[in-house]
């Protein structure tokens, strides 16, 4: 079996970029699909112009009228996706990794085929994967800066979606007034056999809806406790009647809420909590960028023992949320918190 | 008792005149002239002017017109080695160099190295498809190296 060494981990890393690159969008990929995220790669900037038409503008026509509207017949929201450069940096020792054989992969057995590929190509995956799930636990939750205690941590390397939502509120932008805030208070666990106030909690958030928001297909993102809190909540609803599988359940909330189009879309990275935002397809955006940095993953020896490496990985990132009008986003003011304990393996 | 002879006086005085005009015609080309001491070689270099003079300016002009030429060499030759090397960098990343006893491999492996095929799959792909993300993830699923 071949030795990893100092020499061939550093080829390797400069061989294997174009490989590298790749990883972000397999990363996001899949928690894009499953939340209804966008992902698209940014050079510089991206901005999104969203119009704002004027109703209620037929009148009765009569001879001799005097018209005197007077206003302006499109009004525009502007959003922007700019990547911002995060990083990972780590030292490490080139003799954690001698002589091991790869049987399985955080949990998954590594097949006569994959048992193929060199330790080399898994290090420098694994490092890549590691970074980006950081980005994908808090696609929702970063905020770029330095936490409550001045610490930097990946919770800060960028904004996610709930610092720009958090942004909206303040400018107003996101307000009960303009019928795209809703409280609903949090989703609770039945205290009872007979409490259904985390299902019926849900049907009343999706009924505050625009109708418009509910015609068509419609994203209700939810966390996956508190989904099964509404689940909880609906067998106590039926108790009397079968078993409710999950579908049922959503089937049903669908009826109740007068939504026919709804889905549910959840992840772990969505978080905790009873943070609802139900909107229409594709509003969402994760911008990236690895284009840009020649070395998305590089592996340096700057240190005195020639056996410590260096891992440096960088690339940029954004979220956007595209429009928050009534007739295409709502929420409710709870936020969610992280599932970052879910990070990594060990 | 006369000195000279009516035809000798005549002649040294037409010859006199004729000093005196050069030196007038002189003058009067070059007010600075100096008409109270001119001698044949003041009048000869007036004559001949500054065209012989050595002008400090257009000796500056050659010198940088020769440092000007020297850098156009240098530039050319710098450029030529970017073109070289640029073109090198283009054929090495459109397909990377075959393997060769006691050198390094295709994908920057040893020679010998037992895992050298695979990492030459994943490089060259990579290579062949640069940027097209959705297509190297597809083939790094389909040799197993990311989980479906």
């Amino acid at each position: 079996m071949a030795v990893v060494t100092v020499g061939s981990l550093t080829r390797e890393a400069i061989a294997f970029q174009d490989v590298l690159r790749a990883l972000p969008l397999y990363s996001f990929n899949e928690v894009a699909v499953s939340l209804g995220l966008n992902v698209q790669e940014v050079v510089g900037e991206d901005k999104e112009i969203s119009t704002r038409r004027k109703g209620g503008l037929v009148r009765g026509y009569f001879p001799g009228l005097t018209p005197n509207q007077n206003f302006a017949l499109l009004g525009f929201f502007e959003q922007s996706l700019k990547p911002e450069i995060v990083y990972a940096s780590f030292k490490d020792n080139i003799n954690n990794y001698r002589e091991k054989k790869v049987l399985t992969n955080a949990g998954e057995k590594v097949d006569n085929k994959t048992k193929a590929h060199p330790l080399e190509q898994e290090i420098l995956k694994n490092a890549a994967l590691s970074i980006n799930e950081d980005v994908v636990f808090n696609l929702f939750f970063a905020e770029r800066g330095v936490d409550a205690a001045g610490s930097v941590t990946p919770a800060t390397a960028f904004n996610g979606f709930n610092s720009k939502i958090a942004a909206l509120k303040v400018a107003g932008e996101i307000a009960a007034g303009k019928g795209n805030l809703v409280n609903t208070g949090a989703i609770a666990a039945p205290v009872d056999a007979n409490d259904t106030a985390a299902y019926d909690l849900v049907v009343t958030f999706i009924r505050a809806a625009h109708p418009l928001l509910r015609r068509g297909e419609t994203e209700l993102r939810i966390g996956l406790t508190a989904l099964s809190l509404v689940r909880d909540a609906y067998k106590n609803k039926v108790k009397a009647f079968n078993y409710p599988t999950l579908e049922e359940v959503i089937q049903r909330l669908r009826d109740d809420s007068m939504c026919p189009g709804l889905v549910i879309r959840t992840h772990e990275a969505y978080g905790n909590g009873g943070q609802l935002m139900l909107t229409k397809p594709g509003l969402f955006d994760i911008g990236f960028n690895v284009e840009s940095d020649k070395d998305y993953i590089q592996v340096r020896t700057p240190y005195e023992d020639p056996n410590d490496v260096q891992f440096w990985g960088q690339f940029a990132v954004d979220t956007r949320i595209k429009d928050i009008h009534e007739k295409i986003f709502l929420t409710n003011e709870v936020i969610n918190t992280s599932n970052s304990v879910l990070i990594g393996d060990r | 008792m006369k000195i000279l002879s009516p035809e000798k006086f005549a002649a040294l005085s037409a010859r006199a005149n004729n000093w005196d005009a050069i030196v007038a015609a002189v003058t009067e080309a070059n007010p600075e002239f100096d008409a109270a001491n001119a001698s044949p070689e003041t009048i000869a270099q007036a004559l001949a002017g500054d065209d012989d003079a050595v002008d400090p300016n257009a000796q500056a002009l050659v010198e940088a017109n020769s440092t000007i030429e020297t850098l156009n060499g240098t530039v050319s030759t710098h450029l030529a080695t970017i073109q070289s090397l640029t073109e090198q960098v283009t054929a090495l990343k459109a397909k990377p160099a075959e393997s060769t006893a006691g050198a390094a491999g295709a994908a920057g492996a040893p020679a010998g190295d037992p895992n050298a095929e695979v990492r030459s799959s994943l490089v060259e792909f990579a290579a062949e498809n640069a940027g097209d993300h959705n297509a190297i993830i597809e083939h790094l699923q389909e040799t197993g190296f990311l989980p479906k």
